[in-house]
C-alpha cells in the first residue's frame, strides 16, 4: 500500500475543511490569539527573572516559537488523534478496521485542523523576528522544518499512547491528552529552570525538550552540532514506532461497543 | 420541577464515577501543568519566602481552575455538532439550567476529590494552606459560587461559537489558553507587568481564579472584598444573561445540522 | 471440492468481560476503588461454512450474537475460542489484507469517516481499495441510480439524515465489488422505497458480480427478499442453518385451510365434527358461525379434510393459507420469550 491514499485523504479532507472560511479566520486567527497569551505569560515571568538558566527573553521566544510550530504541525497533519476517544465510545472505530488500510497513519491525517495554519504562520513570525534579532545563522532557518515535523511525529506519538489507554480504559474523556500538551508547552521555557529529574524527563523519557532545546541551543552556539542533527530524527523514529507498537496494543483491547 | 433537576444531578454524578480511570487521569493532568508553573516560579523566585507564599497561592488557583472545569465543549458542544440540540431543547427543562445541574455535579466531585488532594498534599509538604483569617472563609465560598457562574457563563458563551466553526477543540483551547493567561491561575495578577494586568483586569477571567484565592489568602481584604464580590456577581449576572441571547440568536440562525 | 469457502467458522466463539457496576450512587462510589468483572459470553461454538457467491441471512434476538459474530468475521474482534477463516484469511491477523477483499455496513452507525461530501467519497474509496475504472464505472452508476444517490452527491456526509447517510454507506459497501459483504442491518432507518431499492441492489451484487452476502436484520422481508439460506442464532449459539425453505418447512410445517359457510352450523352438530376432523389430521383454530379454519401439516390430510368438509357442510368458499416466515420467526421469538419466562 502506497503513501498515496494518505495522501488522498489528507487532501480530502483539508479541502473540504477550508471550504468553511469562517472555521478558517476563526481558527487562524485564535491561534494567533493564543500564542499572543502564552506570550503574555512568559512576559510575567521575564518581567521578575530577567534571563532564565541564562538565556535572555529573544531567545526564549526562539523556543516558544519551535514549540508553537511543531504544535502546529500536529495539528495540520495528525490531528485526528483528538477525536479518537470519541470514536472508541460510539463504537465507530469499527469502520475504520474494516478498510484496507494502516488504520493509525490513515486515522490521524484525515481531519486536519485549520487554526493549525495559525500556529505555523505565527511561529514562523516569532522565530523570524527573535532570530533576525539575535543574528541567527541561515542553517538554523533551513533547518527549521525538518525539527518541526520531527517534533510534531514525537508529540503525536505520546497523544497515541494516551489513545491506546482509552482502548483500554473507554474515557469519553480527552483531558488526560492534556497532559502531553502542557508537557509540550513546558518547554517553551529552557529546561535549565527545571529541577534536574523533570529536564532528564523531557530529554529522555517524554523528548519533547530534545525537541525544541537541543536545536535552538546549537543554533545559538550552546550546544554542539551532533545533538541537534542526530537526536531529532532518532526520537521521532524510536517514538514513531512505539505510537504503532501501542495503537496495536490498543486495538487487541478494544472490544467495541454496542450491538 | 425541582425533582427532575435533583434526578439528572444524580445520574451525571454517576456517569461521571463509572468513568473513574480517566476521572483520575484527567487530575493528574491537571496537576501536571500546576507542577510545571511551581517549578517555573520556584526558579524565578529565589527568595524563598515569596516563593512559599506563591506556592500557596498556585495551589489554591490550582484548585480553582480544577474544580471549575466545567467541559460544556464536550457535553453541550457535541451536541451542537451532532445536530440534537434541537431534541434538547424539546425536553420540558431550561437548556442553559439543564447543563448547569450536570455541571455542578462536575464541581461537587472535582472539589471533594482535589480538597481530599489538596489535604494529603499540605500534611506532606507542610506548607501553609490555612486561609488569611476565618472571618475569610464565608466570603471565600461565596466567591466560590460566584466563580462557578462565571465559568459557567464563559464556558457557555465560547460554546456557542461551535454553532459557527463545528470545532470543539479551538473553542476549548482558546478558552483554556486564555483562562492560564488572564484568570491569575499562572500568578496574581499583581506580579502582571502593568499593561497585561490592565487587559486582565477587563476580562472576567480573574473571577474565576484571582478573586476567590484572593480573599482566602487575604491578598483580598477589607472594602475590597466587597467590591470584588460585587464585581463577580455582576460578570455572572451578564455572562449568563450575554449567554443567554447568544444562544438564542445561535438557534435562530443556524440551521441545525443532521437529520 | 477444493473451492476456498467464502467463510469457515469452527466452533467460533466470544465472550465479554464486562464490570459489574453496582445500583445506585454509593454503588458507582464504590466502583470508583473497586471494579470486578464477569465474562458474558456472546457467541457460543458456531460452525457454519459459507460458499462463495451465497446470499445467507443472518437472524435472531437483541443480543443473540449477530453482530458480534459479524465483528470476529469482519477482523474486529478477536475469538475467544474457535477459528474462523474468510476468503482463506484469518480475519483478526490479517483484517487489512481481508478489508480490500469485502464491504461492511454497520447498519447501527452509519457514519463514513470524513466531513467530505458523498462523491468526494466515493473517489476516496476508489483509490483506497484500487478499484479498476471499469468495475468502479459499472458499480458507481448501478448504487446511484439504483438507490436514488444522484441529489446527494455533493453534500457533506455529516448533513445527511440517517436514512440517506443509511444509503450512502451500503452504496459505499458495494463500490469494489467485494467478494463478501456483510451486512449488519443494512435497511434500520430506511423508508420502505429505500428499503426496497436497498434489497434490489444486494440482489443486483449478488447475482451479477457473485458477491457473498451475509445479511443480519430485524426485517425478515429483507432476507425472504435477497437470500436463499438462512441461519438463526440464539442465545449465542446456532438454532438452525439451511436453505429459506427448509426453514419454512421446519418452522412452518402447519398450513391452514378456511372454509366459508353457507349456513351457520347447529351447535349440536359440532362435537362430532370435531373428532372427525382431528381422525383426519386437522386441527381446528377457529370455530365462528360461518367460518371454519383448520390447522393441517401434509398433502394427505388436506385431502381428506377437503373430502370431509364438502360432504358435512355447505361450503361456500374455500382458502388455504401458509404462514409467512415473518410469521414464523415472531413466533420463534415469542416462543423462546416464553420458555426464558417459564
Amino acid at each position: 500500500m502506497g503513501f498515496g491514499v494518505y495522501y488522498q485523504g489528507f487532501r480530502t479532507a483539508l479541502v473540504t475543511k477550508l471550504e468553511y472560511r469562517t472555521d478558517f479566520v476563526l481558527g487562524v486567527g485564535s491561534a494567533m490569539g493564543l500564542q499572543a497569551a502564552g506570550l503574555g505569560t512568559l512576559w510575567v515571568v521575564l518581567s521578575h527573572a530577567p534571563s532564565l538558566a541564562g538565556w535572555s527573553g529573544r531567545q526564549v521566544a526562539l523556543l516558544f516559537a519551535l514549540t508553537t510550530m511543531i504544535q502546529g504541525c500536529s495539528e495540520l497533519l495528525f490531528n485526528n488523534v483528538w477525536w479518537l476517544p470519541v470514536f472508541v465510545v460510539r463504537g465507530q472505530i469499527d469502520r475504520l478496521l474494516v478498510y484496507p488500510v494502516k488504520s493509525l497513519p490513515f486515522f490521524l491525517v484525515t481531519s486536519p485542523e485549520l487554526h493549525a495554519m495559525g500556529n505555523l504562520l505565527g511561529g514562523l513570525i516569532i522565530f523570524c523576528l527573535a532570530g533576525g534579532h539575535l543574528g541567527l545563522p541561515w542553517w538554523a532557518y533551513a533547518m527549521l522544518p525538518f525539527w518541526v515535523l520531527c517534533g510534531s511525529i514525537v508529540h503525536t506519538a505520546f497523544l497515541v499512547h494516551c489513545c491506546a489507554l482509552c482502548f483500554k480504559i473507554l474515557g469519553r474523556n480527552f483531558q488526560h491528552f492534556w497532559v502531553v500538551t502542557v508537557l509540550l508547552h513546558s518547554t517553551r521555557y529552557p529546561l535549565g529552570v527545571y529541577p534536574k529529574a523533570f529536564s532528564f524527563l523531557l530529554l529522555v523519557l517524554v523528548p519533547f525538550g530534545a525537541m525544541s532545546f537541543l536545536p535552538i541551543g546549537w543554533s545559538l552556539g550552546r550546544f554542539s552540532m551532533t545533538y541537534a542533527l542526530l537526536i531529532p530524527p532518532l526520537a521521532a523514529t524510536i517514538c514513531g514506532y512505539s505510537a504503532f507498537k501501542s495503537w496495536a496494543w490498543g486495538l487487541k483491547h478494544y472490544e467495541s461497543t454496542g450491538s | 420541577m425541582l425533582k427532575g433537576y435533583l434526578a439528572f444531578f444524580s445520574s451525571a454524578l454517576q456517569a461521571h464515577l463509572a468513568y473513574s480511570g480517566s476521572l483520575l487521569i484527567s487530575l493528574a493532568a491537571s496537576a501536571v501543568g500546576y507542577l510545571i508553573t511551581v517549578m517555573i516560579w520556584n526558579y524565578a523566585l529565589p527568595d524563598r519566602a515569596e516563593a512559599h507564599a506563591m506556592f500557596a497561592y498556585l495551589t489554591l488557583g490550582f484548585v480553582m481552575t480544577y474544580i471549575t472545569s466545567l467541559f460544556l465543549e464536550r457535553s453541550i458542544g457535541e451536541r451542537i455538532r451532532e445536530g440534537l440540540v434541537a431534541t434538547d431543547l424539546l425536553k420540558p427543562v431550561d437548556f442553559q439550567l439543564f447543563y448547569m445541574v450536570q455541571s455542578l455535579s462536575d464541581l461537587v466531585f472535582q472539589a471533594v476529590l482535589s480538597l481530599l488532594i489538596m489535604g494529603l498534599g499540605a500534611l506532606i509538604l507542610g506548607r501553609d494552606l490555612m486561609p488569611a483569617s476565618p472571618a475569610a472563609l464565608p466570603a471565600f465560598f461565596l466567591s466560590v459560587g460566584l466563580a462557578f457562574l462565571v465559568q459557567y457563563g464563559i464556558s457557555f458563551a465560547f460554546v456557542q461559537g461551535i454553532f459557527l466553526t463545528n470545532s470543539n477543540y479551538g473553542i476549548f483551547a482558546s478558552r483554556q489558553a486564555l483562562h492560564q493567561t488572564f484568570s491569575g491561575v499562572f500568578a496574581p495578577l499583581a506580579m502582571y507587568p502593568p499593561a497585561l494586568r490592565a487587559v486582565a483586569e477587563w476580562l472576567p477571567f480573574q473571577h474565576v481564579v484571582y478573586t476567590p484565592v484572593g480573599i482566602y489568602l487575604g491578598r483580598i481584604q477589607g472594602a475590597a472584598v466587597g467590591r470584588a464580590l460585587l464585581e463577580q456577581a455582576l460578570w455572572a449576572v451578564a455572562l449568563l444573561l450575554g449567554s443567554r441571547l447568544l444562544f438564542k440568536k445561535m438557534l435562530t440562525k443556524i440551521t441545525i445540522q443532521g437529520g | 471440492m477444493s473451492v476456498v469457502p467464502a467463510i469457515h467458522a469452527e466452533k467460533l466463539s466470544k465472550s465479554y468481560r464486562r464490570r459489574v457496576k453496582q445500583a445506585g450512587l454509593l454503588g458507582a462510589f464504590k466502583g470508583v476503588f473497586s471494579s470486578k468483572s464477569v465474562e458474558v459470553p456472546a457467541v457460543r461454538g458456531l460452525d457454519f461454512i459459507i460458499q462463495p457467491g451465497e446470499a445467507v441471512g443472518l437472524i435472531g434476538e437483541n443480543g443473540a450474537g449477530k453482530s458480534t459474530t459479524v465483528k470476529m468475521l469482519t477482523g474486529i474482534l478477536v475469538p475467544s475460542q474457535g477459528s474462523v477463516t474468510v476468503l482463506g484469511r484469518v480475519p483478526s491477523r490479517e483484517r487489512q489484507k481481508l478489508a480490500i477483499e469485502i464491504g461492511v455496513v454497520f447498519g447501527q452507525r452509519p457514519q463514513l469517516l470524513w466531513d467530505i461530501a458523498v462523491r468526494e467519497t466515493f473517489t476516496l474509496l476508489k483509490a483506497m481499495y484500487k478499484i479498476p475504472p471499469e468495475i468502479f464505472s459499472t458499480t458507481s452508476a448501478k448504487v446511484v441510480q439504483l438507490l436514488d444517490l444522484e441529489p446527494l452527491l455533493d453534500i457533506p456526509v455529516r448533513q445527511l439524515s440517517l436514512g440517506q447517510r443509511m444509503r450512502c454507506d451500503l452504496a459505499a459497501a458495494f463500490l469494489h465489488a467485494p467478494k463478501i459483504a456483510f451486512l449488519d442491518e443494512p435497511t434500520i432507518g430506511l423508508d420502505v422505497v429505500a428499503k426496497e431499492q436497498a434489497r434490489e441492489l444486494i440482489r443486483f451484487m449478488n447475482k451479477t458480480f457473485g458477491s457473498t452476502i451475509l445479511l443480519t436484520t430485524h426485517d425478515v422481508k429483507d432476507i425472504t427478499e435477497t437470500c436463499e439460506r438462512v441461519i438463526l442464532l440464539d442465545k449465542g449459539g446456532l438454532l438452525f442453518d439451511g436453505s429459506l425453505t427448509a426453514f419454512e418447512e421446519k418452522f412452518a410445517s402447519e398450513r391452514r385451510l378456511i372454509a366459508d359457510l353457507e349456513h351457520p352450523l347447529p351447535q349440536e352438530e359440532r362435537a362430532g365434527l370435531e373428532a372427525l376432523i382431528a381422525q383426519a389430521g386437522g386441527k381446528i383454530l377457529h370455530w365462528e358461525p360461518q367460518r371454519l379454519s383448520v390447522a393441517y401439516t401434509d398433502r394427505a390430510a388436506l385431502i381428506e379434510l377437503n373430502r370431509l368438509l364438502l360432504s358435512k357442510l355447505d361450503v361456500a368458499d374455500f382458502t388455504l393459507e401458509r404462514v409467512e416466515v415473518e410469521e414464523i420467526v415472531r413466533n420463534i421469538y415469542t416462543n423462546q420469550q416464553r420458555e426464558r419466562l417459564a
